[in-house]
């Protein structure tokens, strides 16, 4: 009795026997930090992105959703709205709608356990999609309501790619939700590794590299919607990885269209 | 110019995506879920290219309501508020139910008093649902609604089914009976209320009726066969949903006579292969 007494219940328990995990063999040997900054790419080219699988509707409780798959990387994207607000205190008249982002982990999503709501970095990425997707939707459309994105992180590798990744699944998922846009946001990262651009880098790839940017835009408009950088880059450079990374938003783009007019004729059952 | 940019090669309406450039906006107009860019007019949904003269729209295929006067919505009751009740219908914002339109017990004509104000949750509470009719809306977009008549109120006896709005059309009636003893409402915002049905003798005005119940919150004896008519209707307009297929009460009455005839359970109609039939049979029919 006392045992259940003591009974933490925030804690989730794991079952009563288990074994210890199975790590892949040696992760020091390909670890690129051992030899900074490898000559040739493992398993891919350099200017190429994960294959991406993307679907809508995923759920059917939410007004858009859509999963995205690249290979270690998957993430469902749910959108709710333009939905009543509940009144924020000291919040004004504003005839804009409001676009919120929340992006989660779950704790098992990447090689070091996430503590739920302990986690600092989810905010701070959840406002990096946010500044992408906000250029492109019409909040003036919904005066007064609100449209709720949550991305929920089932995997991740790379937090760069992650936040692309998620900038997809959510301006698909909005233009899902039938949320006015200019158009579809999407996003691609880049590292700089040995003198040349790897687009799309996992993690082990982007701590191997001198500095890694991202690069978000609305190919059908042709602007740009955000830029970051981190680590040390040339202006040359960045030059480089913003013409690789728009190029491969041009394809990425065209993936988006792909998907959505094929749900939209599955829906109209003209597939 | 090719007049044809909204028809594809067999003829069905063009699917676009936001971003997507229509037509030239020197020829046309923009409608809905569109927007002008460097003289072209670009498409702000995903969605069919719908077309009237020179006004191009692009008409989404999963939207919120976007309410109209005069439509028919089937709500339910969010927040009581100082003189009137806060609706969720399914639209960006909840819609507005004052206390000054809705009927009272008592008759038509008679005046809102304060002690009517304090009662409110007597008339409806959190979690009610009701029909009503959408009047001349807010600058910002919000719906105000009133339950004026008779016909409209809290809703009993039955179910609520939610599907997408754009698959219920405007039409001259949306209460429907069914020939099975099921009484449809269907609400502009896809809010579709099933219920039982009410006898012609026991309705507003007639000697049947009953005006205490009008706010009642207690459900009349519902027999089995009822129970089951409700279910196989609900799942019916399920099954139609999910296939995008416009609702109305013929092709649900088609539905259900199917379903009879093959002897079908409600919960049978939610399996796909029996779903599929279903949906080959009836728009076969129609």
């Amino acid at each position: 009795m006392s045992t259940l007494q003591n009974f933490d219940r925030r804690r989730i328990t794991g079952p009563d026997k288990s074994l210890p995990p199975v790590y892949d063999s040696s992760p020091s040997a390909a670890d690129p930090l051992a030899s900074p900054e490898p000559a040739e790419r493992a398993h891919r080219s350099p200017s190429s992105v994960r294959p991406i699988f993307l679907q809508t509707g995923l759920i059917p409780s939410a007004s858009g959703s859509t999963y995205l798959e690249q290979s270690s990387q998957k993430l469902v994207c749910a959108v709710y709205g333009p939905r009543q607000q509940p009144k924020a205190a000291g919040a004004g008249y504003s005839d804009r709608g409001t676009l919120t982002v929340s992006l989660k982990f779950a704790p098992f999503s990447s090689s070091r356990r996430r503590a739920p709501n302990r986690d600092a970095e989810d905010r701070q990425l959840s406002l990096r999609v946010q500044a992408a997707l906000e250029p492109a939707v019409r909040a003036e459309t919904f005066p007064k309501a609100g449209v709720d994105v949550f991305l929920h992180v089932l995997e991740s590798d790379g937090l760069d790619a992650l936040v692309c990744g998620a900038v997809l699944a959510a301006s698909t998922a909005l233009a899902d939700a039938g949320v006015e846009l200019l158009g579809l946001v999407v996003g691609c990262s880049a590292a700089w590794v040995g003198g040349r651009t790897w687009l799309d880098p996992s993690e082990q790839e982007a701590r191997g590299a001198r500095g890694v940017m991202g690069l978000t835009c609305l190919p059908a408009l042709g602007t740009v919607a955000s830029v970051w950088q981190t680590g040390e880059l040339g202006l040359e450079e960045v030059e480089q990885m913003a013409d690789e990374c728009r190029r491969a938003c041009d394809e990425l783009h065209h993936l988006a269209v792909k998907v959505l007019l094929e749900s939209a004729k599955k829906r109209l059952g003209r597939s | 110019m090719d007049m044809d940019w909204d028809f594809d090669d067999e003829g069905v309406q063009k699917l676009t995506s936001p971003g997507e450039v229509i037509t030239s906006a020197t020829q046309f107009m923009r409608g809905h879920g569109t927007f002008v860019e460097d003289n072209d007019v670009v498409a702000s949904l995903s969605g069919t290219i719908e077309r009237v003269n020179k006004l191009v729209s692009v008409r989404a295929l999963r939207t919120r309501y976007h309410g109209e006067v005069g439509d028919l919505v089937v709500g339910r009751i969010t927040e009581v508020q100082a003189a009137r009740w806060k609706v969720d219908v399914n639209g960006h914002q909840d819609a507005l139910l004052r206390l000054s339109s809705v009927n009272l017990p008592g008759g038509v004509q008679r005046r809102k008093l304060e002690s009517d104000e304090l009662e409110m949750r007597k008339f409806f509470e959190e979690g009610d649902l009701l029909v009503a009719e959408v009047q001349p809306t807010h600058g910002d977009g919000a719906l105000n609604l009133h339950t004026r008549s008779l016909k409209y109120g809290k809703l009993r006896n039955g179910q609520l089914v939610t599907v997408s709005p754009v698959l219920i059309r405007r039409r001259n009636s949306h209460f429907c009976s069914l020939p099975c003893g099921v009484d449809l409402i269907l609400g502009m915002n896809g809010y579709i209320w099933i219920a039982k049905h009410v006898a012609e003798n026991q309705k507003e005005g007639e000697e049947g009726f009953d005006a205490e119940a009008v706010y009642s919150n207690k459900n009349d004896d519902i027999d089995m066969e009822t129970r089951a008519a409700i279910s196989r209707v609900s799942n019916l307009i399920h099954v139609f949903a999910r296939r995008s297929i416009p609702i109305t009460d013929a092709i649900l009455a088609e539905a259900y006579d199917w379903a009879v005839q093959q002897e079908t359970s409600p919960s049978d109609l939610l399996r796909a292969d029996v779903g599929d039939t279903m949906v080959a049979m009836v728009t076969a029919l129609a």
